[in-house]
């Protein structure tokens, strides 16, 4: 319990630390709101005199004068409300937009390895999600606690001017108000679990559903669909019936809690004003005093509730951003062309060499001992089944991750040592699953290379077969993708991402995968241009298509985390090993 | 957009009616309780008789417990009306999204399917509740505020002539103004979302580039975009209720000013003054909660515009009657087909498959195979021409029995989270252990299948993970093969299975189902060479067609193919 509440406090400095940027609007709106909840304190003392002695003594004057001074009163504190209410709304959105804006630079920094371990439903949830409870905790919590205090507090004080013994009974149900607000919190957030339970399986059933639905239809399943999802839907439906029950109840009861407590108290009032305790003007002022006094009872505890869940959020949020970024600095520099180290410049050639590299993911080793070079002009492929490691050896060239031992050199210098930024702008990569951004074709394209012309956007796009189909797109270059570019088939984005993996026009060029949706012929075709573009410059191939990779100068089959064998095309297949058995299809590639 | 909804809301008129009522219950005593008091103030003390006074006490707390019980049940039932509401109206657009044909699919995408069964649902179905609960408490309220201070002073309440229909433009306004803020900062909100979404699955990318800060600036740009709908529209809101309290405190002024001297004139009395005082915040302040039901009511516009979307899109494929289909045989008649731009994807394809034959399709890149093949089953319809099976065009059949007969196994390998027997029986409902082994065979899947200890029985995990993508395939495969279809589609069904094991399947389809017409596209030559006939596509057309020899002969693009796995294909 303490190491929560220690928690929740480090998140509310946190939040503090951004709501205090706005130091001057932070300041301007605690005045109003104080000033907000004296003016409803006072009002009603103001109003009292004036339908107690004003009004029934005829005092016109008087009267007159106290009306202006209520008006002012009263117009003061819509004003204040105003402000405050107006100021906090920009303070939130300056805080969540500041806390966004952070977090999406961290999560930009972040080394691929922290982000592979989670979905991106996790980061995205911080976005849409925490962002959205820090927001209504900021905008309201803030406002609504203060002014909450201030008006129970000045409330409650009255009362006990009042009469400490009818107070008494009032506040034993305050309290009952208070423990119900606990209880009705503490079970609505079990069957609200539940219900999260409950929707979880019940969206995973729509997700397999949905995205497996062409099969559904092509096997004619759709009735069994129904019906599994009818199964779903009702459970989720009873358990959200309490969830739902338990949380809507709160208000019904606290407003009937509320009323009950008049009755008694009043009656109680009313008896003891017979008996000449007290007397009846001090019962009417009471009566009004308690009926404000239970609503900051019910707003504080469901600002604390805001408060709650916005913490939760925000913890998610500070471990994201406690997260150690990539190491991004090092000793070796690129500058014009060559690398600048301690001991003098040596020409960036982009020639990689591996040196008994060994890597493992948690427990399980990954990559054992790879050794190999790769010198500019050659073209070196990667083959093996999945899970041998292929990717794993590019994702350590371009340090996605780190290797567990052994060395990566690039022109004979390790690469740990080269500035990060330097060590990737040696890269350029068509990646396994081709991701393109929502823009147009040649925004897509540029992305490799942000200073190239449209002259160039084309020449990539020839030398990438792509020129072909894109020029036949309605809007040609300037088509806009939607979607992942889920509007073009799996081997034309493919094409796209070639044709921006060809303009960066890096010394190293890395294929993971690059033509699997291609056909043979178009990839044939790409084969024949990039040869001649690739001509002094390193190309690292994996391919699943063995003959994608016939024509690399060296080979490395793979298997488990270890290169089985080595050499090329023909060599290997004069060994009548694994890649001859690949070869002529005896195994099949998993 | 709502109105489309209500039919929904139909089944639960009984338990809405119950909240209603048990709501309107509640405002009544609520607003009784004050009447009490007064009278408890005036008689029970006034007469320092204690007997009346604690039996109008009991009596308020008497009300105090029915407006408790009120309470509760209105928000009893009316849970239960919206939590079935909302299965209701899930389940309705499951439903109907089964039925969709593949273009209606594609048109939606998955992923908007998802979010429009799940959070769209839960949106309207929150919006429409407080809104119902809100409207009837807040109309019940000052119906009975207004009618209990008109009987107190009918003089006094003609203000409310001015003040409300003051008031209510006031709302008016606000609404109208706050509601278009609300739409732009949904659209800058989905694209922040957009950005983000995209950033992340391209994380790699951008790191290999080196366009860091081209996302960052990107997405300030967008963050900041949001920043200011929200804080417009949120502004905008945040005026209402400083607003609505103007304009009760410019009544509370009035009263006592006016009314003031009405008592001073002897006109009327202070009790009655107090009394006026309660009900006019109580009129006001339910104004105000009606404004802010109908801007829940908006903002949930855009969800309840997204589900009418689904259900309106009416599956643009008709059924057919037939229920005979006896042989195999395909025929496509100048088919022409475009996925609705100008350009035509399909042209002018015509040729005939004979029951029993095998036709294999081979073709670069967008030449249109898949969507060849998809014609047959009615994934899609024709644009023009026709496709015939067993002699009757395809569109004169029931859809379930065409796709019984015609059987098509996709290029992407979907299995289902379940064991192989319930994936398997997809293709067959009810079919027994032995005609399941039986399609695993002919599919090359019993090899592997047999193995597993738990056999039939294991359990794939979603999406089939626990097994490599050859033998995904082969699965998928079997399952399509335990229906027993008359026209098997195989669209590069097989590419990650080894050869050997191809072959073997290969070999076992022909043999074993001499009478099934069997259609393949591959991208290996190899895989086809066999075929009674060679379809060779090119954007589109059929450029050339043959056996293997004739085309080798005949057809450079053929030829040019063959030299690309040159190997492969010897």
């Amino acid at each position: 319990m303490k190491q929560k509440n220690a928690s929740v406090w480090k998140a509310v400095r946190f939040l503090l630390g951004y709501v205090l940027r706005n130091r001057a609007l932070a300041v301007i709106c605690t005045v109003c709101v104080v000033l907000n909840s004296l003016c409803g304190i006072a009002a009603p003392y103001l109003l009292r005199p004036i339908i107690n002695d004003y009004i029934p003594a005829g005092a016109a004057g008087k009267l007159v004068r106290a009306v202006i001074l209520l008006g002012g009163i009263y117009l003061l504190g819509v004003l204040s409300a105003w402000v405050s209410a107006r100021l906090m709304i920009r303070i939130s959105q300056k805080t969540t937009r500041d806390i966004r804006n952070d977090l999406f630079a961290r999560i930009q920094t972040l080394p691929v390895s922290s982000l592979d371990g989670k979905t991106h439903g996790d980061f995205m949830s911080c976005f849409t999600g925490d962002i959205e409870t820090i927001n209504d905790a900021v905008n309201t919590a803030l406002n609504n606690i203060l002014s909450g205090i201030i008006t129970f507090v000045g409330v409650v004080t009255m009362m006990l001017l009042i009469s400490p013994l009818l107070c008494l009974i009032s506040a034993c149900f305050l309290a009952a108000m208070y423990s119900l607000v606990r209880f009705s919190g503490s079970r609505s957030r079990f069957y609200f679990q539940r219900q999260q339970k409950q929707l979880g399986a019940l969206n995973g059933y729509i997700q397999e559903i949905i995205s497996g639905l062409k099969v559904v239809k092509v096997t004619g399943h759709e009735a069994q669909a129904v019906e599994g999802f009818q199964s779903h839907n009702r459970g989720l439906t009873e358990s959200a019936n309490a969830a739902q029950t338990f949380a809507g109840i709160l208000m019904p009861a606290l407003g009937g809690t509320a009323s009950i407590n008049t009755a008694v108290s009043l009656c109680a009032g009313a008896v003891f004003v017979i008996l000449g305790w007290i007397d009846l003007g001090s019962l009417v002022a009471y009566s009004q005093y308690l009926s404000q006094a239970g609503r900051p009872v019910a707003t504080i505890s469901n600002q604390w509730n805001l408060i709650l869940a916005a913490t939760a959020g925000t913890e998610r949020i500070m471990e994201v951003l406690s997260q150690e970024p990539e190491p991004v600095s090092g000793s070796v520099t690129l500058s014009e062309g060559s690398w600048r180290t301690d001991s003098g410049s040596v020409a960036c050639r982009g020639a990689v060499e591996f040196r008994n590299v060994s890597f493992s993911y948690g427990e399980t080793e990954v990559l054992h001992d790879i050794s190999f070079t790769a010198e500019p002009g050659q073209k070196i492929a990667l083959v093996g089944s999945t899970g041998a490691g292929k990717t794993t050896i590019l994702s350590l060239l371009t340090r996605f991750y780190e290797p567990c031992g052994g060395q990566i050199l690039l022109d004979g210098i390790p690469a740990g040592d080269i500035r990060l930024a330097d060590l990737r702008s040696c890269f350029g990569a068509v990646l396994q699953d081709t991701h393109l951004f929502t823009d147009t074709v040649r925004e897509n394209i540029r992305f490799g290379d942000p200073e190239a012309d449209d002259a160039a956007v084309v020449r990539a796009a020839e030398l990438a077969s792509a020129d072909f189909f894109l020029s036949h797109l309605p809007e040609g270059y300037d088509s806009m993708l939607s979607g992942d570019g889920g509007n073009l088939s799996a081997g034309q984005r493919q094409l796209i991402a070639i044709a921006r993996g060809i303009i960066a026009g890096r010394p190293v060029l890395l294929l993971d995968e690059a033509t699997a949706s291609v056909d043979t012929w178009t990839e044939h075709q790409i084969e024949q241009g990039m040869d001649r573009l690739m001509e002094g410059r390193t190309v690292l191939i994996i391919a699943h298509r063995l003959s994608t990779v016939r024509n690399a100068d060296c080979i490395l089959v793979l298997e488990q985390g270890r290169i089985l064998e080595r050499g090329t095309h023909q060599e290997l297949l004069d060994r009548k090993g694994r890649y001859y058995d690949l070869y002529t299809g005896a195994v099949e590639l998993s | 957009m709502y109105r489309k909804l209500i039919p929904y809301l139909k089944p639960y008129w009984g338990r809405i009616a119950g909240s209603s009522l048990c709501s309107v219950l509640e405002a009544v005593f609520e607003l009784t309780i004050p009447l009490l008091l007064a009278a408890m103030l005036d008689r029970g003390i006034g007469t320092g008789n204690i007997g009346l006074t604690l039996r109008l006490g009991g009596l308020m707390l008497a009300l105090a417990l029915l407006v408790f019980s009120c309470g509760v049940g209105s928000v009893f039932l009316a849970t239960r009306a919206g939590t079935g509401f909302s299965a209701d109206l899930r389940a309705a657009q499951f439903r109907h999204i089964q039925r969709f044909s593949f273009r209606n699919l594609e048109q939606f995408g998955s992923a908007s399917l998802i979010t429009r069964l799940t959070g769209d649902v839960s949106a309207v179905q929150t919006a429409v509740f407080q809104c119902v609960k809100q409207v009837v408490r807040a109309s019940s309220m000052v119906l009975v505020a207004a009618v209990m201070s008109v009987r107190l002073s009918p003089r006094l309440s003609s203000m409310y002539l001015i003040l409300i229909p003051g008031l209510a433009l006031f709302l008016i306004a606000l609404v109208l103004s706050v509601r278009s803020c609300y739409r732009d900062l949904q659209e800058a909100t989905d694209g922040l979302n957009l950005v983000t979404e995209e950033n992340l699955t391209a994380i790699r990318t951008v790191k290999v580039f080196g366009r860091e800060a081209r996302q960052q600036s990107l997405f300030e740009q967008v963050s900041g975009r949001v920043y200011a709908a929200a804080d417009r529209a949120y502004g905008r809101s945040a005026m209402g209720a400083p607003g609505v309290t103007v304009f009760t405190y410019a009544a509370m002024l009035t009263l006592l000013g006016w009314g003031g001297f009405l008592v001073i004139r002897g006109e009327a009395t202070v009790g009655v003054l107090a009394g006026f005082i309660t009900y006019i915040s109580q009129v006001f302040n339910q104004m105000f909660s009606l404004s802010n039901a109908i801007l829940i009511l908006n903002r949930s516009m855009v969800s309840a515009q997204r589900i009418n979307a689904v259900l309106d899109t009416e599956p643009d494929m008709e059924d057919g009657m037939e229920t005979e289909l006896r042989s195999g045989s395909v025929a496509f008649r100048e088919v022409s087909f475009s996925y609705g731009g100008s350009m035509p994807v399909l042209r002018q394809v015509s040729f005939q498959a004979e029951s029993g034959q095998t036709i294999g399709i081979v073709g670069g890149t967008g030449s249109a195979k898949s969507t060849l093949v998809q014609l047959i089953p009615r994934l899609y319809d024709v644009t023009d021409g026709a496709v015939e099976v067993d002699g009757r065009d395809v569109r004169r059949y029931r859809m379930d029995v065409l796709r019984r007969n015609v059987a098509i196994v996709l290029q992407d390998s979907t299995l289902f989270s379940g064991t192989i027997r319930e994936n398997l029986q997809w293709g067959a409902p009810g079919a027994s252990d032995e005609d399941l082994a039986e399609a695993c065979r002919q599919a090359g899947a019993w090899e592997f299948v047999s193995r597993f200890p738990e056999g039939l029985d294991t359990v794939l995990g979603q999406g089939g993970v626990n097994l490599s993508g050859g033998q995904r395939q082969r699965l998928c495969i079997a399952r399509a093969l335990a229906g027993k279809p008359k026209v098997l589609i195989l669209d590069d069904a097989a590419s990650a299975v080894d050869t050997a094991t191809e072959a073997e399947i290969r070999r076992s389809l022909r043999q074993d189902l001499p009478g099934v017409t069997k259609i393949i596209i591959s991208q290996r030559i190899r895989s086809v060479r066999d075929a009674d006939q060679i379809l060779v596509l090119d954007r589109g057309a059929i450029a050339d067609r043959g056996t293997h020899e004739s085309l080798y002969r005949s057809s450079e693009i053929y030829r040019q193919m063959c030299r690309s796995q040159k190997e492969e294909a010897e």
